[in-house]
């Protein structure tokens, strides 16, 4: 039994990474109605940003987070500029080209400036680990999970309970009601992209500092990951893509610990279709595609 | 060709045809607005179908492409069956977790060679062959379209109610154009399998599955000629340029995908250039008046549709 609390809690440590992402894809495209394929390795560049400071500069985790955080913020407001923005209205895939595009040179670039090699990410932590009976919490698990759920608690405060939020969910709404009724969109379309940025990073970090890695290839397989859980969680239920991503992540180790880590990447699909074939429009989904339809 | 061209140039003509048969296999299965990214699991499916009857059995070559068309198709149907539940990008991702589940499946499958891939397949592939497969698959490609199948797919792109409303059974063309799209896919995974000898897991990712739309979108959506063009844009540029120019193709492949999005949206070739070009030779079969068409359907530019 101590072994599986044990897989728990590490299941659910990696599962809240994959919740940020999650998140991130499903704000933007709940609100939005855009896939931003580049998240994934807008991600993977945080981490490197993160991994650069931290490593090569010196400078302390919480420091090196920040600087992700605020670099995920900039970069992903400027490909909703440069490249959502102009070909949005075009069609449903055109945001998708664009969004591959850069993703693609996203990936050449960190292999132009890190080499292909992973990169090892120190887990000299600053916080010791803690047992609670026989199950050890390392202090990245504790870090990781406090902060992720300060961050998803503050994001469902701000959507549900601010004036930005409510902008936030009328845009999801209807993009031309919401304008018509005096929302300025386009600044909660920087707003949302801004945080979507913010939450790949947090993610981009987290999951570098525990597997203590970062190579140019880490973003696909987090970003897929990421996607599914939001598809099982259900469009436009932010609860759901958190549920979703834990799930995910519990069921990924516990598959390693039981049977063999070979599998691993089949768990989220296998999620997404057992789901699927029970709840069509995902756990939470009302088949209502936009951020606040369903709680 | 083999007699035409040098080896160089005839190794650059087979991946240009194979990345040319992926790209239209995507086509036909975009035709019908079914949104794919995990083709490379499709194209795996030949790969290793033909790989295997290579290796295990005296079967002749064309008995190794006819396996592998069937796998290819059976695999399609299977991936088919999630766009009864999944439209437009919602399939696209669950498209791509197929292809990278099916990944996970070869490599946890002893008999498909594990992680290690299997060897030893006979090295058949020759720019003639390829030309063959090429040509055929074309050819199918062209009979799709102007069949009462390739009709019904782009009624389902271009409006899914309507299509049912008109008698179309939407369900089953989805699969069936998974289906058709699967085998044509499994026979350049078959060329590929016996032009390396080789096949392995790795070589079936993500990134397979993305070139092949980089091919699809630069060469244009809406006609058969598109993909087959886009295919020898993206092949000449990554496999010929980084022979003279050391630059990453994932460089290459992002640029291509934003220029052709941001300049040219409905790809190089548009839904009536091919008519205009036709008009101007004055071949059979094309008018220079626009508005002729027999199937109105052709002519609308795929990228302001799209499935629903």
């Amino acid at each position: 039994m101590t072994r599986f609390f044990q897989q728990l809690v590490n299941g659910s440590s990696l599962g809240f990474s994959y919740a940020l992402i999650a998140l991130g894809f499903s704000l933007v495209f709940g609100t939005l109605k855009v896939l931003n394929f580049a998240h994934s390795n807008i991600l993977m560049m945080c981490a490197f940003v993160g991994w650069w400071a931290r490593v090569e500069l010196g400078w302390n985790l919480a420091l090196a987070i920040m600087l992700a955080v605020a670099f995920g913020a900039v970069l992903t407001m400027s490909v909703d500029r440069v490249l959502i923005r102009p070909v949005v209205g075009q069609s449903f895939i055109a945001p998708f080209v664009s969004t591959l595009g850069i993703s693609l040179i996203l990936v050449a670039i960190a292999k132009q400036l890190f080499g292909t090699d992973p990169n090892t990410f120190p887990a000299d932590f600053p916080i010791e680990n803690m047992t609670i009976g026989d199950v050890t919490f390392t202090g990245i698990q504790i870090v990781v999970g406090l902060t992720s759920v300060f961050v998803m608690a503050g994001l469902a405060l701000l959507i549900k309970r601010t004036g930005v939020g409510l902008q936030i969910r009328a845009t999801a709404e209807s993009l031309d009601i919401a304008r018509a009724s005096g929302v300025n969109t386009a600044l909660v379309a920087g707003l949302t992209m801004g945080l979507a940025g913010v939450l790949a990073a947090i993610a981009g970090v987290f999951l570098a500092i525990s597997f203590g890695v970062v190579s140019p290839f880490m973003g696909g397989g987090y970003g897929l990951k990421g996607m599914l859980a939001m598809i099982i969680g259900g469009i436009g239920s932010l609860k759901g893509s958190v549920i979703a991503g834990v799930a995910i992540g519990v069921g990924e180790v516990m598959v390693v610990s039981y049977v063999s880590s070979t599998w691993r990447d089949a768990i989220a699909f296998g999620l997404l279709i057992a789901v699927l074939l029970v709840r069509p429009n995902g756990l939470f989904g009302t088949g209502e595609r936009y951020v606040g339809a369903a709680v | 060709m083999s007699a035409l061209l040098s080896e160089f140039w005839q190794q650059i003509f087979i991946a240009f045809a194979i990345t040319a048969i992926g790209a239209l296999s995507l086509h036909v299965c975009f035709s019908g607005g079914q949104f794919s990214l995990g083709h490379a699991s499709l194209i795996a499916a030949g790969a290793y179908s033909a790989a295997l009857i290579s290796i295990h059995t005296d079967v002749p070559l064309v008995g190794g492409f006819a396996v592998a068309v069937i796998s290819g198709a059976v695999i399609g149907t299977l991936m088919g069956l999630m766009a009864l539940r999944l439209h437009e990008l919602y399939l696209a991702i669950a498209t791509l977790a197929f292809g990278s589940a099916a990944i996970v499946v070869v490599i946890n499958t002893d008999r498909l060679g594990g992680p290690t891939g299997l060897i030893g397949i006979s090295l058949d592939t020759t720019a003639n062959l390829a030309l063959v497969v090429l040509g055929l698959v074309t050819v199918v490609a062209v009979a799709i379209r102007h069949s009462r199948f390739g009709r019904a797919l782009r009624a389902l792109r271009e409006d899914r109610r309507l299509a049912v409303s008109v008698g179309v059974r939407v369900g089953g063309l989805k699969v069936a154009c998974f289906a058709v799209s699967g085998a044509m896919a499994a026979t350049a995974g078959a060329l590929s399998a016996h032009n390396i000898a080789i096949v392995r897991p790795e070589g079936f990712g993500m990134d397979l599955s993305l070139s092949l739309w980089v091919a699809v979108l630069v060469g244009g959506t809406a006609t058969v000629a598109g993909p087959i063009l886009g295919a020898a844009v993206l092949v000449l540029l990554t496999e010929w340029l980084r022979t003279k120019i050391d630059v990453d193709s994932l460089y290459i492949k992002g640029i291509l995908l934003i220029g052709i999005i941001m300049l040219r949206p409905s790809g190089l070739i548009g839904s009536g250039h091919l008519r205009q070009v036709g008009g101007w030779l004055h071949l059979p079969g094309f008018r220079r008046s626009a508005g002729s068409m027999g199937t109105s359907a052709a002519a609308l530019p795929l990228l302001d549709g799209g499935a629903r």
